[in-house]
């Protein structure tokens, strides 16, 4: 597949003609990404399929009225962010799980989840993870797993680099002692 | 300036502890996953818009006026009308009550209430005194007449 950058795909969107394939090539470019990012908060690849295709959808109704104030896939990754708070909210309400449990309920499934592979120290990990305040479990799967700045992390989050590196920093923290715990 | 939370600001500051867990993501997906993907958002993107936009043409032209008219039927012709009465012939009503009603009734409760009900009796009228006295001035017996009668 060709690679066009962000101001490319844009054009090619908002002419009428190659819309559509304008479209398709910013889910095969941006699609694994969005995924991943998705699939590390909701855990469940059902829940992360879902979720990455309304992502999209969303993302093909806000194209029009995108202004390139920020780069594409930071904004893809804005909306993949919200639709997976908003996803695990709605689960919390559904469920009448209490706001805190929502990653216990999410971290008893890992264990018979098909498609988690890891190992058994892996799967420590994504249950120390998973222990964390849903803000904090974010920034340290953005910062250590897809290994994105602060500064990008910030304009996803829209959260000052100061206080995400005190969230990421934390968060190793009470990684560490978690793990010790087990 | 003194970092006082003791955060580290470069890039390096992941720990020992993180160095020695494999950093490969410990997740996976169904075979061809990624391959089908943007056809299912196509499709789903193309189902959305035809019925977001089947429902926009229906909404003005067709459901709007028809959700009208049905408003206007369902006013006339449900709202109940306080003149109205329903009228039944004798037959139709002896029909209702020997056919669904009476049927239906507790023998032994009809018997009860109609034991707890006393009846007046009715109240012997008083004589007409001008009428007594005009029978005695004819010299008409009352009897005579109560046989008559």
């Amino acid at each position: 597949m060709t690679d066009y950058n962000d101001t490319e795909l844009l054009k090619m969107f908002r002419e009428e003609n190659s819309r559509n394939y304008a479209f398709n090539l910013i889910v095969q470019q941006y699609q694994e990404r969005i995924y991943w990012h998705i699939r590390r908060i909701v855990i469940s690849h059902d829940d992360a399929d879902d979720v990455t295709q309304n992502t999209f959808i969303k993302a093909w109704n806000g194209l029009p009225k995108f202004k390139e104030e920020s780069k594409l896939y930071t904004w893809l990754y804005r909306i993949a962010t919200n639709e997976s708070i908003t996803f695990l909210n709605k689960k919390r309400k559904i469920l009448y799980i209490p706001i805190n449990n929502i990653e216990k309920d999410l971290s008893n499934k890992l264990e018979s989840d098909v498609f988690f592979t890891g190992d058994d120290i892996q799967l420590k990990l994504q249950k120390a993870i998973l222990k964390l305040p849903e803000k904090q479990r974010i920034v340290f799967n953005m910062k250590y797993y897809e290994e994105l700045k602060y500064e990008e992390i910030s304009e996803i989050l829209s959260t000052s680099v100061g206080a995400l590196k005190a969230s990421y920093h934390h968060a190793v923290k009470k990684i560490e002692t978690f793990l010790k715990e087990d | 300036m003194e970092n006082k939370n003791n955060i580290p600001n470069n890039n390096k500051e992941n720990p020992s502890f993180l160095d020695q867990i494999k950093k490969e993501s410990p997740f996976s997906v169904p075979k061809s996953y990624f391959e089908v993907l943007p056809q299912v958002i196509i499709d789903k993107k193309l189902n959305n818009k035809s019925i977001e936009n089947i429902f926009d043409k229906l909404s003005y032209r067709i459901l709007a006026p028809t959700f009208a008219v049905l408003a206007i039927i369902a006013i006339v012709y449900l709202i109940p009308n306080e003149n109205s009465e329903i009228e039944l012939t004798g037959d139709q009503i002896s029909e209702i009550i020997l056919n669904e009603s009476l049927h239906e009734f507790d023998e032994d409760l009809i018997y009860s209430v109609y034991s707890e009900t006393q009846i007046e009796e009715p109240v012997a009228e008083e004589p007409n005194e001008e009428i007594i006295d005009y029978l005695i001035n004819n010299n008409i017996d009352i009897n005579s007449i109560i046989e008559e009668l």
